[in-house]
């Protein structure tokens, strides 16, 4: 693991809104081949980390990378990187799934043959068979969020950023993406994972990043972090300073 | 395919699918445009055709007066028990009141009537107005017997007679030439609207945005895209509302236009005519896509496009106040009403070049800041995640 290669990569990371510090001095890597659990109560900055990575927010201080390049001065680079499942990972709901899926593939530049191979590809992965060709509208939580998923992976790109991928999830409809999610791991892909879910974090994390009040409060292995021994739960909460899980 | 492409082509696609652009794109543009320029006005020219509805007390002493007006078909004389509440339930449009006296004072010189309407009824304004009229139709058969009387004749009355010969005029007649400038420009911002709010900020509602900004597309070609979407839909509004309302001025009764009030419009007319709807599409379009970016909803966004609306029409329908005010140059650089002013110029055959390219060069500089803020806005954290 140490010997592959940084994809993503925040040095002294800082972003200000106002007068409020959403991050401070937050430093951390993540390596292909790896997944990073990006844990935090609400408000910690987790979803701002993510924002900067997809190059949706300009960090105040310090820098970002991913796959190279920095997200504030060489962000289309970035972008050609990434797949982005953000934390509002919303559909047109009158175009269909299939039709969302090429809008979004011909935007990264796919095209034809190469573009429908890839969205059966991600449909036979995610399961979206049942209702890839009707509207989005009425979607449940979980269909959305699978639909969300498959156009984040539509470019196989090799760094991903998901915002709670299983959110809204069945068990079933959870465990597929969690075995995709290993499977693009052991491709060798990037994945930052935020998500508030323990038992995801134990089985998938290869690396856990836990934010507090905007800072890093703890960063390693799981078992680097259980030191002492202790659930993970209990190790969250005693770091991000949090009086409660959410 | 270029990214603007796509993103036009989705556009396109979810848009045409949202039965609200159906009704707001074409179907009312369809039906309002003709409704308000040409049915109206037609239907109140019928009104004022008709006789009005009229109760006379004292019938019996006007003689020749309410006779006469009857003859003429101004009046219809209705009997009514009760003529006051009759007027003010709408029963009869106007009541004369002849006295006793009327025809031993006009005998005497002078006489005189009553005539009660109802100011606030648009129906007993007219009555009043053909009683008027039948007042001095009969006040002049009275005067033409009185020099009749003298051994003179009506001629040293009025010594000089006038003909009326309307030329034809070439232009797009009077009702579409006051008319169908405004309305285009309402149709266009109408149509732009409904648009631009759901390619701007309905990517914030439906929480598309930050998925679409992650994509590797730079900023003005979303921007293109959905410029382009709008347009197309402000274009199509503008269309069918020019075309509707065309088509039934057209058809509408001989009885409702006289001939030089209906259009006659030349090829090169309509080319200037579709410039300058294009013009006045591409700058809302811009407008309200850059204000759809800023709002935090679509109803946001509707909201805004409100007061533009009610300043495109106030400017439309002060443009004739403005014509005399301002020079035709300062005119044409005032955004929305200078396309008004220029679509006037169009549809009455006076057409100043100098105006019209200035009126075209503004609106495309209008249209290109309005572009140029709309990529700037999607630059700003602030406004992307403004919530």
């Amino acid at each position: 693991m140490k010997s592959a290669r940084v994809l993503v990569r925040a040095e002294r990371l800082a972003k200000r809104f106002g007068t409020f510090a959403a991050l401070t001095d937050v430093s951390f890597e993540a390596r292909e081949g790896e997944i990073l659990g990006v844990l935090g109560p609400n408000g910690a900055g987790k979803t701002t980390t993510m924002r900067i990575l997809s190059t949706l927010l300009r960090p105040t201080a310090g820098r970002a990378e991913v796959a190279g390049a920095d997200v504030a001065t060489s962000p289309q680079d970035a972008r050609r990187a990434l797949g982005v499942l953000p934390e509002a990972a919303g559909l047109y709901g009158r175009l269909t799934a299939r039709e969302a899926l090429r809008y979004a593939g011909r935007l990264h530049g796919l095209a034809g043959e190469d573009l429908e191979r890839r969205i059966e590809g991600l449909s036979a992965l995610l399961d979206l068979g049942a209702f890839i060709d009707r509207r989005c509208e009425p979607f449940s939580r979980g269909m959305k969020q699978r639909v969300a998923l498959a156009r984040a992976l539509l470019r196989n790109p090799i760094v991903l950023l998901l915002d709670e991928p299983t959110a809204g999830l069945d068990v079933v409809a959870a465990r597929t993406v969690r075995r995709a999610l290993a499977g693009l791991r052991d491709a060798g892909k990037c994945i930052l994972l935020s998500t508030h879910l323990m038992a995801e974090v134990e089985r998938l994390c290869d690396r856990v990043v836990i934010l507090g009040d905007g800072r890093v409060r703890g960063i390693g292995t799981l078992a680097e972090l259980r030191g002492e021994g202790g659930e993970l739960e209990e190790i969250f909460v005693r770091l991000a300073g949090a009086g409660s899980v959410v | 395919m270029s990214a603007a492409l796509v993103v036009l082509r989705k556009e396109l696609l979810d848009i045409l699918r949202d039965r609200r652009t159906l009704l707001l794109g074409f179907l009312l543009p369809a039906l309002l445009a003709p409704t308000l320029s040409v049915l109206v006005p037609g239907w109140t020219a019928d009104q004022r055709e008709q006789p009005s509805p009229v109760a006379v007390v004292g019938a019996e002493w006007g003689g020749d007066l309410v006779y006469g007006a009857q003859l003429e078909k101004l009046i219809r004389v209705v009997a009514a028990s009760d003529p006051e509440a009759a007027l003010r339930r709408g029963a009869v449009q106007a009541v004369i009141i002849v006295p006793p006296d009327f025809t031993a004072q006009l005998a005497r010189g002078r006489s005189r009537i009553v005539v009660r309407y109802n100011p606030a009824d648009q129906n007993s304004l007219f009555a009043k107005q053909k009683v008027f009229q039948a007042v001095a139709k009969f006040s002049l058969s009275v005067v033409e017997q009185r020099l009749q009387q003298r051994g003179l004749s009506r001629a040293a009355l009025s010594p000089v007679e006038v003909h009326e010969e309307p030329i034809p005029a070439g232009g797009g007649g009077l009702v579409l030439s006051l008319l169908l400038p405004l309305l285009l420009a309402v149709w266009a911002l109408t149509g732009a609207s409904h648009v631009a709010s759901d390619v701007g900020a309905g990517e914030k509602e439906r929480g598309t945005l930050e998925a679409l900004l992650s994509a590797p597309v730079a900023r003005p070609a979303l921007v293109i895209g959905k410029f382009a979407a709008t347009l197309a839909l402000a274009l199509a509004s503008t269309f069918v509302a020019g075309m509707s309302q065309t088509v039934v001025t057209a058809l509408a009764p001989a009885a409702w236009f006289d001939a030089a009030a209906r259009p006659a419009l030349r090829a090169g007319a309509v080319l200037l005519l579709a410039a300058c709807a294009f013009a006045i599409a591409a700058m809302a379009a811009a407008w309200l896509l850059a204000l759809s970016f800023f709002a935090r909803s679509m109803r946001e966004a509707n909201q805004y496009g409100v007061p533009l609306l009610l300043l495109v029409m106030i400017g439309g329908v002060a443009a004739s106040t403005l014509e005399g005010v301002l020079s035709s140059l300062w005119l044409a650089v005032v955004p929305f009403v200078n396309v008004v002013v220029a679509m006037r110029g169009v549809l009455f055959g006076r057409v100043d070049p100098a105006a019209l390219a200035l009126t075209l060069a503004a609106c495309a500089a209008y249209t290109g800041f309005g572009l140029l803020l709309a990529v700037a806005l999607l630059r700003r954290e602030a406004v992307i995640f403004r919530a």
